[in-house]
């Protein structure tokens, strides 16, 4: 397992067209790596954005975050795999959660990027400071591709689809937060007079 | 292999990033942007972006309470419990450098008003709180603002109203009116004092007076402790000497203000604490305020008393409001509040009437 996961870590990152198309195609890269692969990212990114005051809270706030970005990470795969089956005729929910888990890896450069921020480089003038933004920028639209990559190897389909698919989440969830203001405001209306 | 140990390597940076990153994180922001061979502009800049030293702004409006009423969907909505947990929040925040405490209350409840005034004096060991009044600072809401280091009240403010308020409503001749009686079975003869189905004895008058005059001599001692035992209180009086300044709070003149030296004394305060009220000016006479200003005022001094007490502190420092609502709990219940509107019935009920047979530290 070490090795292959090893191996798909450095392919996603340098070549991950290639990479893809094996997770997909190999039965030996499944869930449980890209499982690994968020937990890694996640634990990082957690020691990443902590802003709290004391170290203790540190082992909480990590979990949560975890937690969080495993059912983000499911809920993002299901909705895409519920509608991609539509147009493909077939779910490959195993393969989606594969690909997608392996496509967040770029996060966990934010890692060394931080310390532009964090670490006394900024100290350094606003140059430096701009530079870790840019990086971070990088880093987000590297990810971003990466996920449409992975949509579309998984699926077989084009690069425009994958984005198309790949909206729908947030439509998803823009449409349930919406079903969730209504019930507030329902609540709100019977409970005060 | 090669592969594995590239990848391998790429992962121990990460993490020893995100760790070094993280101790980073733990220190002063000002040191962050603490280098000399930086322009002044770029510093201010970074210091922004970084999120720089600043003062923060806490906002105590409304009566005093830890009522459930004030809760909606988990999510307390209580100003008590709002300042308390914004001024526990800026007392650990190192960034923050000093707390200006907007208060507009006419008071509230005993027990609400002691958290807030034992989290003010927490914040004042730590950091310079300086309190701003607004059109009303009575009763628990003058109790609260004994506590802090400073407090700027304006002229035409309400203040005062020290004492303690119980209310217990009687329907006895309503009942006889309309031929409803109650039958109370008690284990002790105290257990339904207050009631409003029965007149209150000459033993339940007696009982609740002690419980008055013990909550009054509480409110006292702590206006004492907060205001008149303080060691500080030589520091403050220096900080008093206040420049003008213009809406600006970088453009400071130099003509300074005449200080007010009245010292409250125990003695004057138990003099004027029989519940009267006294406008922000007459307040400054007897020294239950200590300047007579507004918002502006109270943060030049709070930006005073900072300076004084932390290195580095710059004129340009930020003033931040604190309790901005930050979950998404919180944003969607500030959007709730400002469309729907409190019932008017609600708010044309004394307090006291709402809250019978309690001891209350309120102006009604």
């Amino acid at each position: 397992m070490s090795n292959n996961f090893l191996t798909t870590v450095y392919g996603t990152l340098v070549s991950p067209n290639t990479t893809f198309d094996k997770i997909v195609e190999n039965d030996d890269i499944g869930v449980f790596e890209a499982f690994c692969a968020i937990l890694m990212v996640t634990v990082i990114g957690s020691l990443v954005d902590y802003s709290g005051s004391s170290v203790f809270i540190l082992p909480f706030y990590t979990i949560s975050v975890v937690i969080t970005a495993l059912i983000q990470w499911i809920f993002v795969a299901a909705v895409i795999d519920g509608v991609a089956s539509i147009f493909a005729h077939k779910s490959k929910f195993d393969n989606l959660l594969a690909t997608t888990g392996f496509a967040v890896l770029p996060w966990m450069l934010m890692g060394p990027v931080v310390l532009f921020k964090t670490f006394g480089l900024s100290g350094l003038g606003l140059i430096p400071f701009l530079i870790g933004i840019i990086l971070a920028l990088i880093i987000w639209i590297w990810s971003a591709i990466l996920f449409l990559l992975a949509v579309a190897k998984t699926y077989n389909f084009s690069f425009g689809k994958a984005i198309v698919l790949s909206i729908m989440p947030f439509l998803a969830g823009l449409i349930a937060f919406s079903w969730l203001l209504g019930f507030i405001n329902n609540l709100i209306v019977f409970a005060k007079p | 292999m090669k592969k594995d140990i590239l990848a391998l390597a790429i992962i121990i940076i990460c993490c020893l990033g995100a760790l070094i990153g993280l101790i980073g994180s733990f220190r002063e922001p000002s040191s962050i942007v603490d280098n000399s061979t930086v322009k002044a502009s770029e510093k201010n800049l970074l210091s922004k972006l970084t999120g720089g030293d600043k003062i923060a702004v806490i906002r105590l409006t409304g009566v005093i309470s830890d009522s459930t009423e004030d809760s909606d969907f988990f999510v307390s909505t209580s100003p008590a419990i709002k300042a308390r947990k914004y001024l526990d929040k800026a007392a650990k925040d190192k960034s923050v450098k000093a707390v200006v405490f907007r208060i507009n209350s006419p008071g509230g409840t005993v027990a609400a008003s002691q958290e807030v005034y034992e989290a003010m004096l927490r914040c004042r060991e730590r950091k310079p709180v300086v309190v701003s009044m607004g059109d009303v600072a009575a009763s628990g809401g003058y109790y609260i603002s004994s506590a802090a280091d400073v407090i700027v009240a304006n002229p035409g403010t309400l203040t005062g109203s020290i004492g303690v308020i119980l209310n217990a409503v009687s329907f006895i001749d309503l009942m006889d009116k309309i031929g409803v009686k109650s039958n109370v079975i008690k284990s002790g003869k105290f257990k339904d004092i207050g009631s409003s189905m029965r007149p209150m004895t000459k033993e339940d008058k007696e009982l609740l007076k002690g419980i008055i005059d013990n909550t009054y001599e509480q409110f006292v001692g702590d206006i004492i402790k907060g205001r008149i035992d303080r060691k500080d209180i030589a520091d403050t009086k220096k900080i008093k000497k206040v420049k003008k300044s213009t809406t600006s709070k970088k453009d400071f003149k130099d003509d300074e203000e005449e200080i007010n030296e009245t010292q409250l004394t125990p003695e004057i305060l138990r003099e004027n604490a029989d519940g009267r009220i006294f406008t922000g000016q007459q307040a400054l006479k007897i020294g239950l305020v200590d300047e007579l200003g507004d918002l502006d005022k109270a943060k030049i001094i709070a930006l005073k008393l900072a300076k004084k007490r932390f290195k580095n502190v710059k004129d340009t420092i930020d003033f931040e409001i604190y309790d901005k609502p930050q979950t998404f709990a919180e944003i969607l219940l500030e959007i709730k509040s400002s469309v729907i509107p409190k019932s008017s019935m609600d708010q044309a009920i004394p307090f006291s009437v709402k809250y019978p047979n309690q001891p209350l530290w309120i102006m009604e």
